[in-house]
């Protein structure tokens, strides 16, 4: 009788109980499409000290954030470009646990030490840092700057005066832009100087001193913000210089519109903004990214509205 | 691959040879109902997925039709608008004497959800009246965009544009919204003469998008998409990776499908796809479900059915061995039975039990078994007899009486000078008992019995001092052949005791030897009183013998007997003797033998020590 048993514990009991047990497991068992990762905390340092002028690139941050199962923190600056804040931020968003950080530098060399050293991946734009560990995601500076100058030089004779806006004080990707695009001005014959702004002095007063002092055939500025100073400086002028720029704000757009700017050279703000959080979680995640250069595009006025020029200008409201 | 196969045979066949009943009954019941199962199993599983699949379809279809519905509801009030704008205000007012900026104003606040702005053209481009906002940018020429040129072209449609960024009207905050433009050849009135303009209705495309933003296919992992008739996209929840070239879409494709669901492959992944054609527009909107996500819903249920096949194999398995067992335990107590049998043991239990062949199996061992005992027992006995037989002719051999009457005679003889005839008597003494022994076979020449009986009447003539005389006589070539040994002489002893005795010089005995068809006849005759018919019947009934168990000593018969029984039992029932006698007239027993030559003579030939 208990061999019989035994028998049937073996031959029936065991296997049942055994199939079960996987049932169980694999009925619980979340399926592949019904998995959810863990939410991720991404902190977005900027550099400005609002983020209306990267409107674009937030949309294209938070489009991927919702795809990916991230959780953004925007952080600004009190006051833009200040180092040693964003220094103290991005230090505190570390300790503070994030798992990522998507930095737009103030200034390269003074916030190396902290990217090379940080725990967590970092993911740059606007400023390649990817010396110090980082994965920068933008365009190609110095071929911005040269492109933009190249288109710039139709608009000054040889010999003629362009006025570059040096606006941000720092080591960053902007001023690669301005070194490249005054090195290919100064190759073309064309006189350059530049415009920094004083200590404690704005951009508009600075550029407005310039304007008093000598007017410029032609302005370049290098960022959007520098931009829109540039085209709300010359505006009122009677006949104003032209104004070639970089970036693509609504403000920018309107100006290129007017005519107060002539031309831009825009990348694809929702694209660099998606493709930095997609990289950071991948990172976090422990992915491999794949980051390839942004491309950029001169815009016109004449072009702006083309079907391809007003997707990069303005992106789907959502 | 014949090689191959072949070898699979060979130990198919050798694990058929090594294993038992119940395993094969077993693994038979098994391999068949999981085959059975797997096949229902199978095309459940493949109607179930043709389900599904049409179900999918069916419930994209559904929601196609519902959100077609609601897109249709939509550009038809805004088609009403345009309507309302051109017959009610339009019509009804001469450029002349009216403003048509005022009724324009109103219909805009009434639908300020759905408008970006409403504005009327003359032929030549110029604005006429717009709302909300009225200046138009110095940059812009109307009467060169799409919108408009198509509208004076196509002067009897109206007609929609895909998405654009309204680019037409000064907004002092920079604002650049995404519209879809509807436009309109209109008649315009100007102190009572006719003009043509262009109406422009710009709707939100956020309008657009409200429709179709929150539509789930297949829980979520399907989405929908709106494309115009040449597959630009109109709508698509996420457009604007599409836009960043972060993200591809089949539209193009897609415009080519004609209504209903389709199967298509797109960036290495399979799905279904459903086109719904919105109305009057020539929109199409599509509806894309990953195949992957159609099955995840379901990845519950089929788990589910898969563990029922799996729980149902292992109950078949279960029940399959407990069956069989069942089947087999009467086959393997016979089995056992046998073995114990096989082992010596001599009770065994054959009653088995199971079905009526096993049943009917286990009588026929019994009965097997039963007869070989029976024979068994049958061949013990028949060889104890023969035994006995033997031991007879042995002791009749050495019969101390034959014996110490002969050596009397001898002595007799010696004391009275008859050397001779003494010399001659321990002679044939000497030759009978050296052809008795026959260096112990027991099958000799016919020729060495006849000459065993020549000895023998030699002696008992010269104790009977001549009272018969006896011949011995054979047929040519019988001599030679065989027969057991020591058959004639117990019947010339009987002739010789109960035939001459009170013969007076006058008694005969005749010994002939000669062959009969296949058999030998050795015939013995006397010339003495005979016997009466119930002695002889008696003579050769063994039944006779055992009422007489102390019958002993010439005259009994024994020796009769024993012969008899000794030739049956080696040559059979058919050989024997046979005795006819009459009072008065003498007696002759007739030995009837094989005719058995030497070879022959070797089966029945057992060599002693």
């Amino acid at each position: 009788m208990t061999g019989m048993k035994r028998k049937i514990l073996l031959q029936l009991v065991a296997p049942l109980l055994s199939l079960c047990v996987l049932f169980l497991l694999l009925a619980t068992a979340p399926s592949g499409t019904s998995r959810r990762l863990e939410l991720l905390e991404v902190s977005v340092l900027l550099r400005e000290s609002d983020s209306t002028a990267r409107a674009a690139t937030r949309q294209g941050m938070e489009q991927a954030a919702a795809d990916l199962g991230a959780e953004l923190r925007f952080l600004i600056l009190t006051e833009a470009n200040q180092v040693e804040e964003q220094q103290t931020i991005f230090s505190q968003e570390i300790e503070a646990g994030a798992d990522a950080i998507v930095l737009i530098p103030t200034d390269r060399t003074a916030l190396a030490e902290d990217v090379a050293s940080a725990s967590v991946p970092v993911v740059t734009l606007e400023t390649d840092m990817s010396q110090q560990q980082a994965v920068y995601v933008g365009v190609d500076n110095q071929e911005m700057g040269e492109t933009l100058a190249q288109a710039a030089l139709n608009g000054v004779a040889v010999g003629g005066q362009v006025l570059l806006l040096d606006s941000l004080p720092g080591d960053t990707g902007v001023h690669e832009r301005l070194q490249s695009a005054a090195d290919a001005l100064l190759a073309a014959d064309r006189a350059v100087s530049v415009c920094r702004p004083g200590d404690g002095q704005s951009l508009e007063t600075a550029l407005k001193g310039a304007l008093a002092t000598q007017m410029p055939d032609l302005i370049l500025a290098f960022e959007a913000a520098a931009l829109e100073t540039a085209a709300r400086t010359i505006e009122p002028l009677e006949a104003p210089p032209l104004l070639y720029g970089m970036g693509a704000t609504n403000t920018v757009a309107a100006y290129l519109e007017q005519g107060t700017i002539t031309a831009i050279a825009a990348q694809n703000e929702f694209a660099a903004g998606y493709l930095a959080v997609q990289t950071a979680v991948q990172m976090a995640r422990e992915k491999v990214p794949h980051v390839e250069t942004l491309t950029f595009t001169i815009v016109r006025k004449e072009t702006m509205y083309g079907p391809d020029y007003q997707k990069l200008l303005f992106p789907v409201t959502r | 691959m014949a090689a191959w196969f072949r070898s699979l045979l060979q130990r198919w066949r050798a694990l058929y040879g090594r294993s038992s009943i119940q395993m094969i009954l077993s693994a038979s019941f098994t391999a068949v109902a999981v085959a059975g199962m797997l096949f229902l199993g199978l095309a459940l599983f493949l109607r179930f997925s043709s389900t599904t699949n049409a179900q999918a379809a069916e419930n994209s279809q559904r929601v196609l039709a519902q959100v077609n519905l609601n897109l249709d509801a939509y550009l038809r009030s805004m088609m009403r608008v345009s309507d309302t704008a051109y017959y009610r205000v339009i019509k009804d007012t001469d450029l002349a004497e009216d403003s048509l900026t005022e009724p324009l104003e109103l219909l805009y606040e009434n639908n300020r959800d759905a408008l970006v702005s409403i504005s009327v053209f003359s032929a030549e481009g110029e604005l006429i009246a717009a709302s909300p906002l009225a200046e138009l940018k110095n940059s812009v020429t109307p009467a060169l965009q799409s919108w408009f040129t198509t509208a004076m072209e196509q002067i009897e449609n109206l007609h929609f544009s895909t998405p654009h960024v309204q680019d037409l009207f000064v907004d002092p905050d920079y604002r650049y919204r995404w519209v879809v433009s509807l436009s309109r050849q209109v008649e315009l009135t100007r102190s009572g003469a006719i003009e043509s303009g262009v109406l422009l209705v710009d709707m939100s495309f956020s309008g657009i998008e409200q429709i179709c933003k929150d539509v789930e296919l297949a829980s979520g992992s399907g989405y929908l998409y709106l494309i115009d008739g040449d597959g630009e996209i109109i709508y698509h929840p996420r457009q604007q990776l599409l836009y960043a070239g972060l993200q591809e879409e089949n539209n193009l494709v897609a415009a080519s499908y004609p209504d209903g669901t389709h199967r298509e492959t797109f960036q290495d992944q399979e799905r279904q796809v459903t086109v719904k054609t919105v109305g009057y527009t020539g929109w199409k909107l599509v509806g894309v479900m990953p195949v992957d996500g159609i099955w995840d819903n379901y990845s519950q249920v089929f788990l589910f059915f898969l563990f029922i096949v799996l729980f149902s194999v292992f109950l078949l398995i279960f029940v399959n061995l407990r069956l069989s067992e069942w089947i087999t335990a009467p086959m393997k107590k016979l089995d056992r039975a046998v073995k114990e049998l096989e082992a010596g043991r001599e009770d065994v239990d054959f009653d088995v039990g199971g079905p009526h062949e096993v049943e009917h199996l286990s009588h026929s061992i019994r009965s097997m078994v039963s007869t070989m005992r029976h024979l068994t027992e049958d061949i013990i006995e028949q060889e104890e007899q023969k035994r006995r037989s033997e031991l007879d002719v042995l002791q009749s051999q050495i019969n101390p009486h034959f014996l110490y009457n002969t050596l009397d005679s001898v002595v007799w003889m010696t004391e009275n000078g008859r050397t001779q005839d003494a010399v001659v008597m321990i002679t044939s003494l000497a030759r009978f008992f050296r052809i008795s022994l026959s260096r112990g076979s027991n099958i000799i020449p016919i020729a060495d019995e006849l000459e065993h009986a020549r000895h023998y009447l030699t002696i008992q003539k010269m104790r009977f001092k001549n009272k018969f005389s006896a011949s011995i006589t054979a047929e040519d070539g019988v001599e030679s052949l065989f027969t057991i040994k020591l058959i004639v002489q117990p019947i010339l002893e009987n002739a010789i005791y109960h035939g001459m005795t009170y013969a007076d010089g006058d008694g005969e005995i005749a010994v002939r030897a000669f062959r009969e068809g296949q058999d030998v006849l050795i015939e013995v005759s006397d010339n003495g009183p005979g016997m009466p018919e119930e002695v002889v019947a008696r003579l050769l009934d063994p039944v006779a013998q055992t009422d007489r168990p102390n019958a002993k000593g010439s005259g009994s018969g024994i020796g009769l007997r024993n012969v008899h029984r000794r030739i049956q039992l080696t040559f059979g029932a058919a050989y024997g003797l046979t005795i006819t006698s009459e009072p008065d007239a003498g007696t002759t027993v007739r030995i009837r033998l094989p005719a058995l030559d030497e070879e022959a003579a070797k089966r029945y030939r057992k060599e002693g020590p």
